[in-house]
């Protein structure tokens, strides 16, 4: 039985708070020697995104809100990640106007823009190593920080230099789509994910409201992408 | 010994105090349902084993297994104890769960008499969901009779929840064998039916008769 989705573009609207964490689970078992309860990591794993939207103005014109309180139903969003401190090279050094101020009326300026990075080997389906060329812009990932191949993002838990421009990336979640030499990395990755929360995130307009709503924090969880 | 058992003797070590043991290793299912097999893993994502095979994994984000499976003896004292496996039908995006579950119900001649295979698969440190090492067969069970169950269930008092489980009943290798012979155990009634399955002529019970009235001492 296969099963075939639509999968919907989250909104592109101001936040204000965001997460990208994979924390996986344990499971009680293993091998013992004496009826000890052991607990053994979980190989695999889903990945997590929190997103504390801004308050959304001009609701009254475009209400992405309305729409986002209602797809608690199962359905597929794929999330571009806002520049947050997870995001390898977002951050411009030079000397910008400030606009990236956490403000509803922030336009994403101060951010360096999408690297053009590509992966530097094959990484197979379910493995958690992957290889990525980072070009001119050189040793710009470190532990804590993000990349994306496809649909998914990773959490980078170790990097080692191979030499030249070269990282070997320690992801987590394992690798959910075959890697190809020359496949794009995102430095700002996509997350494909159900919203888990739906009771949480529901909030209501006021009939008079000037177009103004704060929306709880949307907890989502990773789908897998079967290609 | 098989690269299965190489590998855990190596993570098991010494293993002078339980703080040694550094073995992960988890339960593999294989429903071979007629002309629908099913190969599912207790973990998170799809593991993939070395021979290229994909497992669908049973635990959710959220961390609740959708499969239920039984501890399972080893059988040794012949005794056949009876298992049974259940899914919880999870909720999928525009799936409608009850029409899961009826079209289920219309398959269930697929489950009576085949095979249920248990395997173990451990993983070594990095692998993730790609396992090198070959995972072994601890048990094979035949499934007998599924069983569609729903009910419905207060979620925290809130909300009422309608929840659709199918299960099947298991049973290992020694079932059946308490049934007496289809037949008596003399030269006669073997060359009868040696004729009834168009063999000439079977003397492979012509020794019986020599052991009628004789005492015999077990060494």
């Amino acid at each position: 039985m296969a099963i075939t989705d639509e999968i919907f573009d989250f909104p592109n609207f101001p936040i204000e708070k965001q997460l990208f964490y994979t924390p996986g689970t344990s499971s009680a078992g293993g091998f013992t020697t004496g009826g000890a309860r052991i607990m053994t990591y979980e190989p695999g794993g889903f990945a997590h995104l929190d997103i504390q939207p801004a308050m959304q103005v001009n609701e009254w014109d475009y209400p992405e809100t309305s729409w986002l309180m209602s797809q608690g139903s199962g359905k597929i969003l794929r999330v571009r990640l806002a520049p947050t401190p997870q995001i390898a090279g977002g951050r411009s050094t030079n000397d910008g106007v400030p606009w990236d101020n956490n403000s509803p009326w922030s336009n994403g300026q101060n951010w360096m823009g999408d690297l053009a990075l590509t992966f530097g080997a094959v990484s197979l389906k379910g493995t958690s190593k992957v290889t990525v060329d980072t070009a001119a812009y050189g040793a710009i990932f470190s532990r804590g920080h993000l990349i994306g191949h496809k649909h998914s993002a990773y959490m980078i838990n170790k990097v080692t230099a191979l030499g030249g421009s070269k990282y070997q990336l320690d992801v987590s979640p394992p690798v959910r789509a075959n890697i190809a030499v020359g496949d794009n990395a995102f430095n700002r990755p996509y997350f494909t994910g159900q919203i888990a929360n739906q009771n949480d995130i529901l909030a209501t307009y006021d009939a008079d409201m000037a177009g103004l709503i704060q929306m709880p924090k949307i907890t989502l969880m990773e789908v897998i992408i079967n290609e | 010994m098989s690269d299965f058992y190489t590998t855990l003797d190596q993570y098991y070590g010494p293993a002078d105090s339980i703080d040694d043991i550094r073995v992960v290793s988890r339960p593999l299912w294989f429903y071979d349902f007629n002309g629908a097999p099913l190969h599912i893993w207790k973990g998170q994502g799809t593991l993939i084993t070395s021979d290229n095979q994909e497992w669908l994994g049973t635990v959710g984000p959220n961390g609740n297994d959708y499969h239920t499976a039984p501890a399972i003896q080893d059988g040794r004292d012949g005794t056949s104890a009876t298992y049974e496996f259940s899914l919880e039908i999870p909720q999928l995006p525009d799936q409608d769960v009850r029409e899961t579950y009826e079209q289920l119900k219309a398959e269930q001649w697929r489950v009576n008499g085949r095979s249920l295979w248990c395997y173990m698969a451990i993983f070594k440190v990095d692998e993730a969901l790609r396992i090198s090492t070959p995972y072994i067969a601890f048990k094979e069970l035949t499934m007998f009779s599924p069983k569609f169950s729903e009910k419905i269930e207060s979620n925290d008092g809130k909300s009422l929840q309608r929840k659709y489980v199918i299960s099947v009943t298991t049973k290992d290798a020694n079932f059946g064998r308490w049934k007496k012979p289809n037949g008596t155990y003399t030269d006669t009634m073997q060359k009868r039916r040696a004729a009834e399955l168009g063999i000439a002529l079977d003397r492979g019970c012509e020794f019986v008769a020599t052991l009628a009235n004789r005492t015999y001492t077990l060494p």
